[in-house]
């Protein structure tokens, strides 16, 4: 495959892809780190579910919703959500977004294939476990047909539970609800709660949805039954009226994430569900973690002076945020450290912090990120790394030796 | 190709011809006698993502170019925002996805043998050309991108393909937030043969009546280029968004996106200050003028100083400028239509176009068999008007 430069001499043509040589200093940064010492979890990775959208669609049950979404991909060559043009691949030089279709897997299966490439870079990076999701479904919440944001859904959640993460117990996941129908997403969490490798459920940030109307209640309340979080992964919508006015992808990249989990996490703090859900556990992805306390100041501060607006509460906004988790990526890594470290300390990231990568994508995170920091403990460090996602999800070590002692992937 | 189907069977198509397709339109146009007549396509579209990569090379920045370039491998997300279209109803309307199939020669570009195909099925002399995927840069955020990429388009157009046909004209596109540079591609590019005038996307938020807009329109009243607005519906508009179903947000999002920019052009005194601009609005059939027409009279009788430009009531203005007819509704009671004919001047404002190849596309057949038309004002409608308006040449071409 031909990357195009800005000038012919810089032309660059790629044969081949492969994702352990493109890691290959992750690989070194395990090994030298020895990450095969504890667990990692990554609670943020990726796979590219439209590489797959003809396994997908066959799991549809309604048959005019299959036959358009099999159209759509067979003979338009489209899929049947909505693509934005963007500058995240800065115009082919971020290359592994272009040339993933040249790597090679033993299999055909789309499941089984997305298996393979996740494990490799799990294995490169030392990753134990990874929370695999889904990439263009992050904006489907937009979807202005209610009804196939609940068919593709369910097809997606069903083809995700028997191809992939039936048969490979390193990869888990948060199944999408269509939070467009919030009966469905009660049905959902009903159909797939106690499916192997489900770990949890994920409302998409990108969409108009309240999140504290009453509707969703019976949904909430099932998840803390169960035990299991509820996670909010965020992205950005470049066409909504705020973001419209930015003409650069740095802009909106570095606004629009936190601003969906901003915007979730203060509909849920100020009208109580905390206090009427006090075991349900939210997890916030990748917004990085400098908003949280930007949140807690603000909330806490407007909230001294209008509590009539959020009776429910009988403690600080701030003191409710601390109690749920947030995953790592993309940690902001800046000139003053001592940000970060406060940062870290309001949100006690000891216990509630959760290291994702974000993988393949752009600005993907390695756990040298998190394990490199030098005000941590070691302890702290591999808390982050995996030690509280292993908490929050229940999971125990897939492999050990003879002995019966562990054996973690670095 | 197979087209998948919600039963057992799936259709399996293995060859597309536009002649054949458009056999029953060939045949009426012989049965009519069209060949006695010119006939203008004041609407066709042709699909310009095909010759993308020849287009790129028109971009002037180095870096916008690699970006451009990059963006057509596979796997890249590409810079035209892709909206979820419905337009071929999971396949049952063949020809958007069969048309690949197509056979064209090699020596002629391929975009120009498909509408000279079309053309020649439906008797049409003229042909007007717009383009399809490249309408949707009006919603695209990055805005730098819409410029960009229009201008590679428009030069393209101008300098590669239509000097290879003169029957077929194309319009410019304008990428709004870029005004100034709008200046300079019609400086650039529009006294070359075969521009027939500029093109608005309508499904955007800028204004048209804005400042820099001004000089643009005064280039262009002094060329006597078209200025076409273009109706389209953008589905992610909080208020379409709101319907879920595709064939409702055309109906109501396309006419809409044109109501907006002649609602500006009216109040803000457009007409007044450009009398000689000749304005166009194509792809929202007529019944939308007429509905705004008494609308806008309503309001401007009113409160008369929110448009204190305006020597006349709205509808006179409107009834001056010109429509384009496709997708002509067809009421059960076709004095209603009458009466919005009526309101336009059909008989010397009115342009025929087909849309083609869109899924609600037109024959020359929709005027043709209008009962309440003289043969005078179908000959009018359907090539007159159009000719008198881009400045065609008529006879033998």
């Amino acid at each position: 495959m031909e990357l195009p430069s800005s000038h012919d001499i810089h032309r660059l043509t790629v044969e081949e892809f492969d994702t352990t040589k493109l890691l290959a200093h992750a690989a070194k940064q395990s090994r030298e780190r020895k990450y095969n010492e504890f667990m990692i979890v990554d609670i943020d990775s990726h796979h590219y579910e439209s590489d797959h959208l003809s396994e997908i669609y066959e799991y549809i049950d309604a048959p005019v919703i299959k036959q358009f979404g099999k159209a759509f991909q067979q003979t338009m060559g489209r899929p049947m959500f909505p693509q934005r043009g963007n500058d995240q691949e800065m115009g082919g030089r971020i290359t592994r977004s272009a040339v993933r279709r040249m790597e090679k897997s033993k299999h055909k299966d789309g499941g089984k294939h997305d298996t393979e490439l996740a494990l490799r870079w799990m294995n490169a990076m030392g990753v134990d476990y990874t929370c695999l999701f889904p990439t263009p479904m992050l904006s489907f919440g937009l979807h202005p047909q209610v009804e196939v944001e609940v068919a593709l859904s369910r097809a997606y959640n069903r083809w995700l539970c028997e191809r992939v993460l039936a048969s490979e117990p390193r990869l888990i996941s948060l199944l999408y609800l269509p939070f467009n129908d919030p009966d469905e997403c009660y049905k959902t969490v009903m159909e797939f709660g106690d499916k192997k490798g489900v770990v949890g459920f994920l409302v998409t940030g990108v969409r108009y949805n309240p999140v504290h109307d009453n509707e969703y209640m019976k949904t909430y309340a099932l998840i803390e039954e169960m035990g299991k979080p509820l996670a909010f992964h965020a992205a950005y919508n470049w066409q909504s009226k705020y973001m419209e006015q930015m003409n650069r992808f740095i802009s909106v990249h570095a606004l629009g994430f936190p601003y969906y989990n901003i915007l979730h996490m203060t509909n849920l703090v100020i009208n109580g569900i905390f206090e009427r859900f006090p075991k349900l556990r939210t997890m916030w992805i990748e917004g990085g973690v400098a908003w949280i306390p930007f949140l807690m100041q603000r909330l806490d501060n407007e909230y001294m002076m209008r509590q009539s607006e959020a009776p429910l509460l009988k403690r600080l906004p701030s003191d409710y945020m601390a109690e749920q988790f947030y995953a790592t990526q993309p940690l902001e890594l800046t000139k003053n450290r001592k940000l970060l470290e406060a940062t870290f300390d309001a949100i006690k990231a000891e216990t509630q912090l959760c290291f994702s990568t974000d993988y393949p994508h752009w600005d993907f995170d390695l756990p040298s990120t998190v394990y490199d920091l030098p005000f941590l403990s070691e302890q702290a460090k591999r808390n982050i790394l995996g030690g509280n996602a292993q908490k929050l999800f229940g999971l125990k070590p897939w492999q050990h030796d003879k002995a019966g002692k562990p054996l973690y992937a670095g | 190709m197979e087209f998948p189907s919600s039963g057992p069977r799936p259709l399996t198509v293995e060859e597309f011809d536009t002649t054949r397709h458009l056999s029953h339109a060939a045949r009426q146009a012989r049965e009519r006698g069209f060949d006695k007549i010119t006939i203008v396509d004041a609407d066709t579209h042709h699909d310009e993502t095909g010759s993308f990569r020849q287009m790129v090379d028109y971009i002037d920045s180095t870096v916008e170019r690699q970006k451009a370039r990059a963006s057509t491998n596979e796997g890249r997300r590409p810079m035209i925002p892709y909206n979820i279209s419905y337009a071929d109803v999971g396949g049952r309307i063949q020809r958007f996805a069969a048309r690949k199939l197509e056979q064209t020669p090699a020596n002629v570009h391929r975009d120009i043998t498909l509408t000279r195909r079309s053309m020649a099925a439906m008797g049409a002399t003229y042909g007007v050309m717009y383009p399809t995927a490249s309408m949707r840069l009006a919603i695209q955020p990055k805005r730098d991108w819409e410029f960009w990429l229009t201008l590679a388009y428009n030069r393209w157009i101008a300098n590669d393909l239509l000097p290879q046909e003169p029957q077929l004209k194309a319009m410019l596109y304008l990428p709004l937030h870029h005004t100034a540079e709008c200046l300079k591609m019609i400086e650039e590019l529009a006294d070359k043969p075969g521009v027939a005038g500029c093109v608005v996307a309508s499904a955007r938020y800028e204004k048209i009546q804005q400042k820099g807009m001004m000089k643009v329109l005064a280039a262009m009243q002094e060329r006597d280029l078209v200025l076409a607005f273009h109706g389209m519906a953008n589905w992610e508009e909080a208020n379409l968004a709101a319907i879920p179903k595709w064939g409702a947000v055309q109906a109501i999002g396309v006419p809409q996106s044109n109501m907006v920019h002649m609602a500006n052009w009216l109040m803000s005194g457009m007409p007044e200050r450009f009398p000689t601009l000749k304005v166009l609005w194509c792809e929202s059939g007529v019944a939308w003028a007429h509905y705004l027409m008494q609308r806008l009279d309503a309001v401007y009788l009113a409160r008369v100083s929110d448009a204190p430009l305006l020597k006349e009531k709205p509808s006179h203005y409107m009834a001056r400028m010109y429509y384009c007819s496709q997708p002509l509704e067809r009421p059960d009671d076709p004095a209603a239509l009458e009466v919005a004919f009526r309101a336009i001047n059909a008989e010397t404002q009115l342009v025929w176009g087909s849309n083609f190849p869109a899924h609600n596309f037109d024959v020359p057949a929709t005027i043709w068999d209008l009962p309440f038309l003289s043969e005078t004002a179908k000959r009018a409608i359907l090539g007159g008007n159009a000719t008198r308006l881009f400045r065609f040449k008529t006879g033998n071409v």
